[in-house]
Parts: C-alpha cells; structure tokens; sequence
C-alpha cells in the first residue's frame, strides 16, 4: 500500500472517487506530476476502485414476490378475523345477558366499525384488496413470471 | 408504471403495485443485505422482512423520496439488528462469487474474501460508493449522516480493505 502526502491524502481519495470540486482537481493534479508517491497512491485507488465496481454480491438472489404477496394478504385476513370474533365475543354477551337490552346493537355496530377502521390502518379501500386474495396473488405471481 | 405512481397505489393498499416494487427492487436490496450480513439465508429473510416493513410504513413515505433510499433504511436496521442477535450466519462460499459478466476468477473470490473480513459498516459504505455507484452526497441521505463522515468513513474502511489484500497477498507469495 502507497503512502500518500498526508495533506494530499483525502484529496486524492475524493479526487479518484470522481467527487473533488473543480477547483481543487487541477491543485492536485499538479502536485501529482510532482510527487510520484502520491501518484501511485491515486493509481491504487483507481485500481481497486475498478476492481469494487465490477463486483456482483453473489449469483441472483431469491424471488420474494410470492412470499410477499402472501404474507399481506393472510395479515389482512387475520385483521379481519379478529374483528369478527370480536364482535361475536359482544353478541355472545348479549346473549348471555351480560350488556343492556338498549345498548347492544348500536355497540355492536359502533364497535365493529371502529375496529374495522383502526385495524384497516383507517384506509377502508383495503377491503377491496383483501376480497381479491385469488385474483392479486395470482397478479403478484404473474408479474414476477412477465419480469423473469 | 412509475415509482411514484406504483406507490400511490401500494399506500391504498393495491398489493399487486406493492409487488411490481417488490420485484423492481428485490434484487438491489438482497445485494445489499447480502454485503451486509455475508448470509444468504440471513440475506432473503431481512429483505423479505424489510419489504413487509415498508409496505405496513408506506404512509409515512414522503413521495418525493426515491423508494429504494427509503427502503434501505428499513432494510439497513433489519440487517443490523440480525447482527446484533448474533444470530449464528453461514459465511458464503468461494464459488458463491463472481465478477459482472465474467467466469468465476480467483481475483473476485479474493476481493470477496477481503471484504468478509472487514466490519458490515466498511463493507457496506465500500458496496454503496462502488458497487451501487452512490454520490457522497445520496449515501449520506442514506445513512443520515453528514458528508464528512461518508468520507472518511470511506477512507478508513478503503484502507483496511487494501490491508486485507496486501496481507492475502504476503501469505500468498
């Protein structure tokens, strides 16, 4: 490994990673053509600047598409099942005897609209894509076979 | 379909939009997890985990932000936290490496091997700056860091990689 002039050092770095302001590329320049360790150092850094830049992290990487996919919906599903037992837990109660004859339904109704709401993450247009679960998967899985 | 346009989507929750940035950006953020963790297994769980992750967070994106910069983020502290687990990583093998539209070579699996070597924060600012071909500028949004620090941050993890080779280079010879 080159040592390069201390104050010169960054400068270069910068210099060969194409990021020095204009003003200070010709400064360097210059003291390169004088200082060959400093100009060795920057041809170092070319190099293995090169060498980084053609690497690829391993082969192609696992499509998650799928997998994806699937995981929203059956969150979404299980959102959905949890409103419904909630609100059969209420008519359950109601049944047994537990709330107030006047009270229930307008709860019930309430209640059930409120956790939908909050559990839809207060974007009710999400019930459209839960209701298509066959027809989006099969979506997500056709766009990573037209992609592939 | 635009960036733009597939997240307008994805943030009314229209699934099949959220998977063309899936698959826009999945390979892009396995790389990346892949630098950071030297883990396949590792690698597609943390992408998987950080895609789940934004599209529960896809309110929150200002829509003015490019996707993969923001997803990175998520992706970055997914990564770091399985570190932080010290979950037990399988290292990737020699042949599990190549150059860009070339035939596995010895200098690749070298320059591989190197970078295994050197901490996840040096090997992942090296893979932003060269490999991704990020501006000082774009990997210091990434990072919320201030541009110095992308500098010498890249300095320092430059030099410890150039000391990995030099000494694989000595036991060589």
């Amino acid at each position: 490994m080159v040592a390069a002039c201390r104050e010169y050092e960054l400068l270069i770095e910068t210099l060969a990673d194409g990021e020095l302001d204009a003003d200070q590329v010709g400064l360097v320049r210059r003291h390169m053509t004088e200082c060959p360790a400093c100009a060795a150092y920057h041809a170092e850094l070319l190099a293995l600047n090169d060498r980084l830049e053609h690497l690829a992290l391993g082969a192609s990487g696992p499509d998650i598409v799928g997998a994806v996919g699937s995981t929203i919906q059956w969150r979404l599903r299980v959102r959905f099942a949890m409103i419904a037992a909630g609100l059969l837990a209420l008519k359950l109660l109601d049944l047994l005897g537990y709330l107030g004859s006047g009270l229930t339904p307008r709860l019930i109704v309430t209640a059930g609209a409120v956790s939908a709401f909050v559990l839809l993450g207060f974007n009710p247009l999400r019930l459209v894509y839960l209701t298509d679960s066959s027809d989006s998967h099969s979506s997500i899985k056709g766009e990573r076979h037209a992609s592939s | 379909m635009t960036d733009r346009e597939l997240i307008l989507a994805s943030q009314v929750g229209d699934t099949e939009a959220f998977g063309q940035l899936v698959t826009r950006y999945q390979q892009a953020a396995y790389g990346h997890a892949l630098a950071l963790l030297g883990d396949r297994e590792a690698a597609r769980d943390a992408t998987q985990d950080a895609f789940l992750a934004a599209f529960r967070a896809l309110r929150r994106l200002d829509q003015d932000r490019p996707f993969f910069s923001w997803l990175y983020v998520i992706l970055r502290n997914r990564c770091y936290s399985i570190l932080r687990s010290r979950r037990p990583l399988q290292p990737l093998m020699d042949g599990e490496v190549r150059a860009r539209d070339e035939p596995p070579d010895a200098d690749a699996a070298g320059l591989q091997r190197a970078l295994s070597q050197l901490p996840a924060a040096d090997r992942e600012i090296l893979v932003l700056k060269y490999v991704d071909g990020r501006r000082y500028r774009e990997i210091a949004e990434m990072l919320s860091v201030p541009i110095g620090t992308v500098t010498s941050r890249l300095h320092v993890a430059r030099h410890r990689l150039l000391e990995q080779l030099q000494r694989r280079g000595e036991r060589e010879k």
